[in-house]
């Protein structure tokens, strides 16, 4: 087994999770809500489900701890699995149709300005990352990662070959993997600076 | 199988994304777990789609991780009911603790009963120094009487000389006519015996008149206010039975002065 990097606190959580340690998903949270309510809440599609929902998550994902497996992938990876299938748990039970999804892309997914004031609040310096994407690669993630298209919704909702949505997507994470590569780098250096200022001068 | 070309298909993004069936997940997570470049491969892309749902976060309303908190501990609290078996940490930790606070407790309650017993005694302590600064008060008040008195100009002096009974002593009524009071000055009476008592008397026209019995004793203050006596044209102090006499007993007298 190749020795695979993990973050810091990706340890921690672990670490304090398998000790059932409460700490464990206050650490979570504190990192990750923010990612994960995204991704439910382009799921749900309503303020108030996205919260009932993000609470059920971290119930199941410190019920279902001992589970998780660090060998097959990553924390992160695990998580947003579990709170998209609670999400699409959520909307089928409600009035939800899936079926009709195909026809109503969310604008946000063909208007970049909008996407562009999304990301506002984060770092500018990644904020261009995700504007140097083009747009079809960008609009494919979203649908992909983001809105829970399966790959036939994908093709259908972007008029492309089935066989081609795979291929599209892999250039598509294999462009935000050199993106990010570029600008995480020196993210990362900032972000260690910080983290060790952190615990000189005291949280 | 060649990896690269497995790598090249585009399969491990859609697995990462979750978008394959049960068996192609087991498929390659099989493939994963022989080939490290196939299990990199994965990792580098869920780095990639983790740093892009980071960038995409968006806050959640507050409350939710309280709620999360306080829900975990409700269901902490029942699962020892839910076949979950408490481990015996659990039991020596809480046993520390209940021991821990019964101890606090008891010692508190102790530093409590020891602060409200010291609360109390500085409660009587405060008394006692309240009465006797009230007294100290009364008697500076008196003495600041006595003084104005015996330094009133219309204040006489009258001294009572020794007789042959006890020619060393001495005492003296301070008589006031203006204002109609007197004091009186025992001076060297000697101390009586037990049984009797120094009366002061008077002599108005020729007739004795009783002025009060009063006590000798070392350490007494020897100035004490008497009654008034209009018109005296003497004053004696005659040794009687404790509690007085009518009439004063003639041969028993011990000091005597005229008002001149």
């Amino acid at each position: 087994m190749p020795n695979l990097k993990k973050t810091p606190v990706d340890e921690e959580v672990i670490r304090l999770l398998s000790a059932q340690n409460q700490r464990g998903i206050t650490l979570l949270y504190e990192h990750y809500s923010p990612a994960l309510y995204n991704i439910i809440l382009r799921i749900v599609q309503s303020d108030e489900i996205a919260e009932e929902t993000l609470q059920d998550c971290f119930l199941k994902i410190w019920e279902n701890f001992p589970k998780y497996d660090a060998a097959k992938g990553r924390l992160f990876t695990w998580m947003v699995r579990i709170c998209r299938n609670l999400a699409i748990d959520k909307i089928r039970s409600s009035q939800f149709k899936k079926g009709n999804r195909t026809e109503t892309i969310p604008d946000s997914v063909y208007n970049s300005n909008t996407l562009s004031e999304e990301l506002k609040t984060s770092d500018p310096g990644l904020q261009k990352v995700i504007n140097q994407m083009d747009g079809k690669s960008r609009i494919l993630i979203e649908l992909l990662y983001f809105q829970d298209y399966t790959q036939k919704e994908a093709s259908e909702a972007l008029d492309i070959p089935l066989g081609t949505v795979k291929s599209r997507s892999r250039k598509a994470i294999q462009l935000l993997r050199e993106t990010l590569g570029n600008e995480g780098f020196l993210a990362a250096i900032f972000l260690t600076l910080f983290e060790t200022a952190k615990r000189y001068f005291g949280s | 199988m060649d990896p690269k070309s497995y790598i090249a298909s585009g399969i491990l993004e859609q697995y990462v994304l979750g978008k394959l069936s049960t068996q192609e997940v087991e498929e390659v997570e099989r493939y994963a777990s022989q080939y490290p470049e196939i299990r990199q491969e994965i990792d580098a892309i869920e780095e990639a789609l983790q740093e892009y749902a980071l960038l995409h976060g968006k806050t959640p309303p507050p409350g939710v991780l309280s709620t999360i908190l306080q829900t975990l501990d409700t269901q902490g609290s029942s699962s020892g009911s839910g076949g979950k078996t408490v481990p015996l940490w659990a039991f020596v930790a809480a046993a520390a603790l209940f021991l821990g606070s019964a101890a606090g407790w008891y010692l508190s309650s102790n530093e409590n009963a020891a602060q409200s017993q010291a609360i109390a005694s500085l409660g009587t302590e405060l008394d006692r120094l309240q009465s006797s600064c009230d007294s100290t008060a009364a008697e500076v008040e008196r003495l600041q009487e006595e003084n104005s008195f015996l330094s009133n100009p219309d204040t006489r002096t009258i001294y009572m000389e020794g007789t042959d009974l006890s020619p060393t002593a001495i005492a003296a009524v301070f008589y006031n006519v203006a204002n109609s009071r007197s004091y009186l000055n025992i001076g060297s009476l000697p101390e009586p015996p037990t049984d009797k008592q120094y009366q002061l008397w008077a002599i108005v026209d020729g007739q004795p008149v009783d002025m009060g019995v009063f006590e000798v004793q070392a350490g007494l203050d020897g100035v004490q206010e008497v009654p008034f006596v209009p018109n005296a044209q003497a004053f004696a102090v005659t040794l009687e039975p404790r509690g007085g006499s009518q009439v004063p007993t003639l041969d028993q007298m011990y000091v005597v002065g005229n008002v001149s």
